[in-house]
């Protein structure tokens, strides 16, 4: 058994935030993530993981750019007449940034003792700050590309930062002694780093990494075998389509389904002959499309406050990483098919609404009409947990050796709504009501890892 | 297999990451303001010039589309004609609108459709209809917020004084014609004296003259050198000239504004004029703000205190030298000002008359004579008249009236209390 492990891995990521964002895109470009890990044997599955990682974290927020059509063919005869407009015919107010640091993970991994290993870690991982580059404090605004409305520079950042990081990836051993595998890590930050959104810094990495276990070689070396008939742990590798909706809103017509992603990993331990525990990390793409007049893009609100009539169509997004916990029964012949329920967890890393509002401001002095392409991250809106009930069902095909086919419909409803409370208006109190409701068919490799 | 399944996972996790940029791009815009609005006419008669409304228009490509504009009118009985106008090339669209007898504000409806009947705007023209057959109310300045007006009889000129600025009346009594002169934007007082010279008095302690009628100005003296600020400012028949203001007591020119004196010996501290006469004896009697009345035997420059009966907050001398008093009347239920009258300022005098009030506004009790008439302006009574100062008869009964102004030819304005509109009457047309 080798206790000892020595890798470097490299890959690249994907920077973003996590607060309390509520307008504009904020654009995750891909950064350099390098570094080297050290893993100490615990157990035959349980590694101790940590290392020094250096990555590059580069931010863009978009916020919304504007154009009145200027430069098109104009208004025939007619006077040319702008008075409210500070701004030139057209400008963006791109902002970014950049953070360089320096990161010490320290996990508990989780690996399977397969040729080909699935591994699964989580820890928490400090940061030190080597640079930042920082945009200006104010929207700054672009024309012609020239920076024309500025502000001071004045920013600061913690030095140090802390957070959970989270791993999951395959291994696989190319001879005795090395292994090369691809890994994707999540950091969630907890210091907060851009004070004007109460945001803290996230990332998300994929890696590969190249390993060394001939530091301390017992000479032992054990993949055990996988009879599937012996095996109390199983996995499924397993990936699918949702139909998520919202229910219990006050416009209920105004909304839809959508279709979104959905997979992950789902582990099972056979109490018997017919039940097993069950307990998976998916990744869910829920959310919604709302087709109506409200003056927001990702709910619907009145506007009798206000002389603006709005026409929405956009596409709201709800990225959640979901822990179910379910009791499994198997039956039939060959235990062929299986039924599941229980409870899950959802943790919402990502929310935004996408699409097209139009905008008509009718006053005695004024008609308007803009087209607003709508890209807002909404999590300043959405709650960061939310948890409630899934029923499921499905059949196991075998397909290869021992490994299963596995199909399997599933559906899930949250028990607490899913807004902030916005405040005392109105129209922040109308339809707040949201509770997730999901539809998912998924396809699954079922196989036996000890 | 299990490769295809993960990579197809982070190829989905990526994918629809990312996507178009937010973004606003103006579509249309369209800009309405009114055209010929405010305008001022004889009930009954066209407006001056075309009314309408002046369209301005945003569009991101394409070409204009034509547009709309229907006319109605919604208030004070008047007619418009044409009903409907299209625009097309040109921004104006522009009607012809006569005033009604209903009311003095007049109203038209100006709704724009575009070339697809979509409703873009709709927004109301306002005009005023004078009538000398009735009280008008006009609630667009420079009446509604005068401060002051005088009238010259040997030029045959009435100006206003308010927030505005300085104003000439017009060939129609209705008509008020701005000074173009940017220095009387801050005016304050206006008086004149018997050989038909206008005094300003404006915001910054300073004092204009006029001889000619109004069309040009002279600043003469600053009577507080170094003072900035607004005075109480009135010239009496003998044309002295005559100011106070917060801690500084009377001054006096009686060289048309040239040189100032300060003549307070016998005042009471801190004297400010409320109202003030000369007789024609040379007498010169004054009621301060302080309720105090006091008369100068001396043309001004000593005084002597009188004790006249309630509370004065009202002066008046008559042609004739008979003084008027209007005092203070505090009767359960019937608040007002008892009228008080004498032969010389310090004879007898007797009661005459109890005019009711909502309120008590000290020294802005107006009086004014025209044809052998006086008209009284009583702060929260109204307007009443009278021919000796005996009898008062209601003219008409206004309890928001703040100040009464009239000009030689028999125009009455007076100022509500909320500086809300002007009242305005005509009593005879002469011109």
């Amino acid at each position: 058994m080798n206790r000892f492990s020595v890798g470097l891995h490299s890959g690249i990521n994907f920077a973003s935030l996590q607060g309390k964002l509520k307008q504009g895109k904020w654009e995750s470009n891909s950064g350099a993530i390098n570094g080297l890990y050290f893993e100490y044997a615990l157990s035959d599955h349980f590694d101790l993981h940590t290392g020094l990682i250096h990555e590059s974290l580069y931010l863009t927020h978009k916020d919304y750019s504007y154009s009145n059509g200027r430069d098109e063919p104009g208004p025939g005869p007619w006077h040319l007449f702008n008075p409210d407009v500070l701004y030139p015919s057209s400008y963006n107010s791109n902002r970014h940034w950049n953070f360089n640091m320096y990161r010490i993970p320290l996990q508990i991994q989780f690996h399977t003792q397969t040729r080909l290993r699935f591994e699964l870690a989580a820890g928490t991982s400090f940061g030190f700050l080597v640079q930042a580059v920082a945009p200006h404090n104010s929207c700054p605004i672009y024309y012609n590309e020239q920076n024309i409305i500025r502000a001071n520079e004045d920013a600061s950042f913690p030095e140090h930062d802390w957070g959970y990081y989270y791993s999951a990836g395959i291994d696989y051993p190319v001879d005795k002694q090395w292994t090369i595998g691809v890994a994707g890590n999540y950091y969630s930050g907890s210091r907060e780093f851009l004070e004007h959104t109460a945001s803290r810094l996230e990332s998300l990495a994929f890696m590969l990494n190249v390993e060394y276990s001939g530091i301390h070689d017992d000479g032992i070396k054990t993949y055990h075998s996988r009879d599937s008939l012996k095996s109390k742990w199983f996995i499924t590798y397993k990936t699918g389509m949702l139909l998520s909706n919202h229910r219990g809103n006050q416009f209920q017509n105004s909304y839809s389904p959508r279709i979104g992603l959905s997979g992950g990993i789902a582990f099972y331990y056979h109490l018997d002959e017919s039940f097993s525990l069950q307990a998976e990390l998916l990744y869910q793409r829920k959310g919604y499309h709302l087709e109506d007049s409200s003056r927001y893009p990702y709910r619907m609100a009145t506007s009798p406050d206000i002389p603006v009539q709005f026409d929405n169509d956009t596409r709201v997004d709800l990225d959640y990483f979901t822990l179910p916990v379910l009791l499994n029964v198997r039956f039939g012949q060959n235990e062929v098919f299986f039924m599941n329920g229980g409870f899950y967890y959802s943790f919402n890393f990502n929310a935004r609404a996408t699409g097209t509002q139009y905008e008509t401001h009718i006053t005695s002095n004024t008609y308007q009409r803009k087209k607003l392409r709508i890209y807002d991250h909404m999590e300043g809106y959405i709650k960061d947990g939310d948890w409630g009930w899934v029923l499921g069902a499905g059949l196991r095909l075998p397909v290869w050796g021992s490994a299963d086919l596995e199909l399997e419909l599933r559906y899930d409803q949250s028990f607490t709504d899913n807004y902030q409370n916005l405040g005392d208006r109105e129209y922040m109190r109308e339809d707040r009501a949201f509770f997730n409701e999901g539809l998912q068919l998924m396809v699954g490799i079922h196989v036996p890892i000890y | 297999m299990t490769r295809a399944i993960v990579l197809f996972f982070l190829l989905a996790v990526l994918g629809g990451c990312e996507g178009h940029d937010p973004h606003v791009r103006l579509l249309e815009r369209y800009s309405f303001s009114d055209a010929g609005a405010r305008q001022r006419t004889y009930a009954g008669e066209e407006f001056p010039d075309s009314a309408g409304i002046q369209i301005y228009a945003l569009r991101a490509g394409g070409t204009a589309k034509p547009l709309r504009v229907e006319y109605e009118v919604t208030k004070g009985g008047g007619s418009v004609n044409p009903r409907v106008v299209m625009v097309q090339d040109a921004n104006l669209a522009l009607t012809r609108w006569t005033g009604g007898q209903a009311s003095t504000l007049q109203e038209m409806r100006a709704r724009v459709y575009d070339s697809d009947g979509e409703l873009l705007s709709s927004r109301q023209l306002r005009g005023l209809a004078f009538s000398e057959a009735r009280w008008d109310s006009c609630i667009y300045p420079p009446e509604r917020g005068m401060i002051d007006m005088a009238w010259s009889p040997i030029h045959d000129t009435t100006l206003l004084v308010s927030g505005q600025g300085l104003f000439i009346q017009g060939n129609r009594y209705f008509d008020w014609l701005p000074h173009p002169d940017p220095e009387f934007k801050d005016t304050r007082n206006i008086e004149v004296d018997t050989r038909g010279n206008f005094y300003i008095g404006d915001n910054d302690g300073s004092i204009h003259k006029s001889t000619d009628g109004g069309a040009t100005w002279q600043a003469i003296s600053k009577p507080i050198p170094g003072f900035q600020g607004v005075f109480d400012f009135t010239v009496t028949r003998n044309d002295h000239l005559w100011m106070t203001t917060y801690y500084h007591s009377i001054r006096c020119s009686r060289d048309g504004g040239t040189s100032w004196s300060v003549d307070t010996a016998g005042l009471a501290k801190d004297e400010r004029i409320g109202d003030i006469y000369s007789l024609s004896d040379g007498t010169i009697v004054m009621m301060s703000l302080n309720s105090n009345v006091y008369q100068s035997m001396d043309d001004g420059h000593t005084w002597q205190p009188l004790d006249l009966p309630g509370k004065p907050f009202g002066l008046f001398v008559t042609p004739d030298d008979e003084i008027v008093v209007f005092a203070l009347a505090i009767t359960p239920g019937n608040n007002g000002y008892a009228v008080y009258k004498a032969q010389t300022p310090g004879g007898e005098y007797q009661k005459t008359a109890h005019i009711p009030s909502e309120f008590g506004a000290r020294s802005l009790i107006h009086v004014y004579s025209h044809e052998g008439l006086y008209y009284v302006g009583i702060p929260g009574a109204g307007v009443y008249t009278t021919t000796a100062f005996e009898d008062f008869e209601i003219f008409k009964r206004l309890p928001r009236l703040f100040e009464l102004f009239m000009s030689g030819e028999g125009l009455l304005i007076g100022t509500h209390t909320q500086h809300k509109k002007a009242y305005y009457k005509k009593i005879a047309r002469n011109r």
